[in-house]
């Protein structure tokens, strides 16, 4: 495989691989690495079980091109569209990257559909950077390797005040609410991101019948633990913020909680189930704990 | 030390918080992280120490106890109980005395020192205030009047004023030239949104923040709309909304962004923007990989020059 240097250029090559994802109850290989300076921050053993979703081979496609986010910032992208094969690419690359690179990268950040991988150009120059990520996507292609992921569980109360747009999504979809919950909780999702504020994850594999648009003018808050769906993506929002997404339901848990020692409940390449509580139970569970992180006062 | 005015937009601030953007949680850290560093320099201070960030109007802060302070970046006419202390200087406070910080006249941020760092808790690695999440700093938030903020214990007590030497001061002018890398996606934009990118200037409107900062000019079109499948973003990333306006991405950028992003403003030159107002002009030049290395090399090479010449620590007496 020709080396590619500059930005831009293309990876060629033999890009098609399956993959079986196997399951295991620990953090992905490779991920507690990720950022060598973190601690370990993610709870190795909320709400696991085993994830029996990925057992179908899952195909891994098409060429790798290069570009730059600034000198610090190298971009791998593996495609333009949402898609759980391109985003599980992304993250092998990811795991491999961290585990075989180590301290030649800063930080690495895995999206739907590209890895930025970020170095310090004055020690580890962009060159090299490249020399060294390329023969880990050739095996990205030729390697069978199983890829772990945890399966979260996700409680959730749908509809009424904690999901006010249950109602339009249903009514957009031409379902019934309770087809709207079945088919939300039916799913397993992946975490194909993380962004948007500390701790949103963006999770892949939405059935497209729940598919709704965007609110035309955002909420000026969203209270944190809303879940809401845009376009073919649910996501859960961890603090109290804007936000623009069809809010369906509210979870107790907290996504994100700065106070805690393990203030994410995921990372990246997790699996989400949602499970459908009453009120009640929501009410209970979130008693039990404490409040929820709030927006602070920024401009 | 106690704040008695806060000023406009005061926050606790230090070299950001890296290893969770793969989470979703901004960098952070001192928008003009040199100005910060030449503080933490003056005031004896390790490059880890959290300084506080002022902007545009700096407000005013009692000492509890003997201290060394200094300041660095915008200049907003300091003075210690109603006797002058420029910018670009470090000196010794008395037990109680009083900082006043006026509204800047030249440039836009302006960094405190104390020797010994503001010691508020590490979130994550970071001392670094990120409002939006409530994180960091100083109970997530922008100081208020009343604050008691804790200053670390220091090795020794300093005495003497010293000051930069006035060649390695930046100057501050209403018209700046931003060098930049070209992408990720600039080739989602036609060939003469590009020209317009790259040939005319912009001017900074009063849409800014520590997230970033939103350009008025000629509009930059895009070939087949604004949005992209979200991907990473970077402090200095100018993304473009469906307007054709650039917003240069700044320290408490988002992690993910869904607009294309025409290009990176070079570490070297990101100081910069962060000490522009509102109708100041900027101008993007292309420049290459090798080239946003050397400007960084020599950055981090002025930065040294200027330890070497302050010396180690400030003098005690």
């Amino acid at each position: 495989m020709a080396l590619p240097l500059r930005d831009g250029q293309r990876l060629e090559g033999e890009c098609r691989a399956r993959l079986l994802c196997e399951t295991s109850q620990t953090l992905p290989p490779g991920w507690s690495s990720l950022n060598p300076r973190r601690r370990n921050i993610i709870p190795q053993a909320v709400q696991l079980g085993p994830d029996r979703s990925m057992k179908s081979p899952v195909h891994l496609g098409e060429a790798a091109s290069l570009r730059s986010v600034g000198e610090r910032g190298l971009v791998i992208e593996f495609g333009d569209r949402i898609d759980l094969a391109v985003n599980e690419r992304v993250h092998r690359l990811a795991r491999a990257v961290s585990s075989r690179l180590g301290d030649r990268v800063i930080e690495v950040v895995p999206t739907y559909r590209s890895l930025l991988v970020i170095h310090d150009p004055l020690r580890v120059p962009r060159r090299r950077l490249v020399r060294d990520i390329a023969p880990l996507l050739a095996e990205l292609s030729t390697h069978e390797a199983a890829a772990a992921s945890r399966l979260v569980h996700i409680p959730a109360c749908y509809g009424e005040d904690l999901g006010p747009d249950l109602a339009f999504v249903a009514a957009h979809c031409r379902l019934a609410p309770e087809e709207i919950i079945a088919l939300h909780c039916g799913a397993t999702y992946t975490v194909c991101m993380l962004g948007f504020t500390p701790g949103f994850p963006f999770l892949g594999g939405m059935c497209s019948r729940i598919a709704a648009p965007r609110l035309l003018a955002p909420r000026p808050l969203v209270p944190a633990g809303s879940i809401g769906i845009a376009g073919e993506q649910t996501g859960i929002y961890p603090v109290a913020s804007p936000g623009g997404w069809r809010i369906i339901a509210r979870t107790p848990l907290r996504i994100f909680d700065p106070s805690l020692a393990t203030p994410f409940l995921l990372a990246p390449g997790d699996r989400v189930r949602f499970a459908p509580i009453s009120r009640d139970e929501f009410d209970a569970r979130l008693a039990s704990g404490s409040d929820a992180p709030e927006l602070g006062g920024s401009p | 030390m106690t704040v008695l005015k806060p000023g406009l937009l005061s926050t606790i601030q230090d070299q950001g918080r890296h290893g969770y953007l793969a989470l979703g949680v901004p960098l952070s850290g001192a928008m003009d992280p040199h100005a910060h560093a030449v503080a933490n320099l003056l005031a004896g201070n390790p490059s880890t120490a959290a300084t506080i960030e002022l902007t545009l109007l700096g407000g005013a802060f009692r000492f509890e106890e003997v201290a060394y302070a200094a300041l660095a970046g915008a200049e907003m006419h300091g003075t210690l109980d109603g006797v002058r202390v420029p910018s670009w200087s470090a000196f010794p406070v008395p037990k109680g005395a009083v900082l006043a910080l006026a509204s800047a006249s030249i440039g836009v941020r302006s960094y405190l020192a104390v020797h010994g760092g503001i010691d508020v808790p590490l979130f994550l690695g970071s001392r670094s205030t990120y409002t939006r999440a409530a994180v960091g700093g100083f109970k997530g938030r922008p100081l208020r009047a009343g604050d008691v903020l804790p200053i670390g214990r220091a090795p020794r007590s300093p005495r003497r004023t010293r000051m930069l030497p006035g060649r390695t001061i930046p100057r501050y002018p209403r018209e700046i030239r931003l060098r930049v890398l070209m992408g990720p996606q600039d080739d989602r934009f036609s060939s003469e949104g590009l020209s317009h990118f790259l040939g005319s200037p912009y001017a900074v409107t009063n849409r800014n923040d520590r997230m970033g900062y939103q350009l008025e000019g000629p509009a930059i079109d895009h070939r087949n709309g604004a949005g992209i499948v979200s991907d990473a973003v970077l402090p200095g990333a100018i993304q473009v909304a469906g307007s054709g306006t650039p917003i240069v991405l700044t320290a408490d950028a988002q992690t993910v962004g869904g607009y294309a992003k025409i290009a990176a403003v070079i570490g070297a030159d990101l100081p910069k923007i962060a000490q522009a107002r509102r109708g100041d002009a900027v101008r993007f030049a292309r420049c290459s990989h090798a080239e946003a290395v050397r400007a960084l090399r020599r950055a981090r090479e002025r930065l040294d020059a200027i330890a070497a010449t302050l010396g180690p620590a400030p003098p005690t007496e």
